[in-house]
């Protein structure tokens, strides 16, 4: 049976050792790379970034110490500082629809119900957007990373109980903006039915009077 | 209490659904006071899973990178090394430097000491 290292043990190892390097670059990569582009909406950006998160973890691994964080936390950190410093450094610049993600399944078998379960999806992903840094971060580190919540507070620096506060937090903060801008949508769909109507009804009227 | 109450419910579900088990119906009927408050977050919570979903780096993208990396991973550790060698020249040319000084001083000593010790030993000249 064989047991795989622990990512602290590799990246102690990773100091003098180029192989543990590469192997804590394999584990971590799509974990990054995920997080990364759902913070910023775009491959581009995604790759840009996810390139200087492990080339900033390379050039701070010697001061790395095991007692201090786990690994993951570690480099959760560094590329939430990139990605925080990318979004002030860009003048607040706003998150673009993610490019290339969730091509419309079964059009064929019911397209309008594509077409709807996808809009839902965009409106979903640019409420998540526009929720602040740290509740995005939780929000991807817990339903796409899966971690548990102790693995959480400690990327974040938060207790346990705080992280299931504030998990319990964003999801009420999203379901009312949601429900907020279904409502502004209603709103504005009701407001352009009502300008065709009385289009039609004027145009009906003008005819009338015409004849 | 109750919010308390309301995040641990919504936590464990989520873990649920990351363990691929939804079934809500447990929550229901093990809390059927807190229903009207969760249904709407567990809905919320299953669009969010279907919505956040994993990504993968292109794969020319993941190889250019490592290649990269392992580039950077030698010039680090020669840098370090050279860092390290100039330390070690350092502290030689400081121990040599303090090794000088305390034979110096060791020397000067000796000359000073002696030439008391000539003085003492010139006989006393008697003056009519």
């Amino acid at each position: 049976m064989s047991f795989a290292e622990s990512d602290e043990l590799l990246a102690e190892r990773a100091k003098t050792d180029v192989a543990a390097f590469g192997e804590l670059y394999e584990r971590h990569l799509r974990r990054i790379y995920t997080y990364i582009y759902h913070r910023t909406g775009n491959f581009h950006d995604a790759e840009d970034l996810t390139e200087k998160t492990f080339f900033q973890a390379l050039a701070n691994l010697q001061r790395y110490q095991i007692q201090a964080a786990p690994f993951t936390a570690w480099l959760y950190r560094i590329a939430h500082n990139i990605v925080a410093n990318w979004h002030r450094d860009s003048g607040r610049r706003r998150f673009s629809q993610l490019d290339g993600l969730a091509p419309l399944s079964d059009l064929s078998a019911d397209p309008v119900a594509a077409v709807e379960a996808e809009e839902e999806k965009v409106e979903l992903r640019g409420a998540i957007a526009r929720l602040p840094a740290d509740r995005q971060q939780l929000l991807i580190l817990k339903f796409v990373e899966q971690m548990a919540n102790a693995e959480i507070a400690q990327v974040m620096g938060r207790t346990e109980g705080a992280v299931k506060a504030l998990l319990y937090r964003t999801l009420e903060s999203l379901k009312s903006e949601l429900g907020k801008s279904r409502d502004v949508g209603l709103d504005q769909a009701r407001r352009s039915v009502e300008e065709s109507l009385q289009r039609v009804l004027g145009r009906r009227n003008e005819a009338k009077s015409a004849g | 209490m109750k919010r308390r109450a309301l995040a641990e419910l919504v936590c464990e579900y989520v873990d649920d659904l990351d363990a691929g088990m939804e079934e809500a119906d447990s929550y229901w009927e093990a809390f059927p006071q807190f229903r009207a408050d969760l249904e709407p977050l567990f809905v919320l919570s299953h669009r969010i899973k279907g919505t956040l979903v994993p990504v993968e780096p292109s794969p020319e993208f993941a190889n250019a990178l490592r290649s990269r990396l392992v580039t950077a991973w030698y010039e680090n550790k020669a840098c370090e090394e050279a860092r390290n060698e100039e330390a070690r020249r350092r502290g030689w040319w400081l121990r040599a430097a303090i090794v000088g000084s305390l034979v110096s001083m060791a020397a000067l000593t000796a000359v000073v000491a002696r030439s008391r010790g000539q003085l003492a030993a010139v006989p006393e000249m008697k003056f009519r």
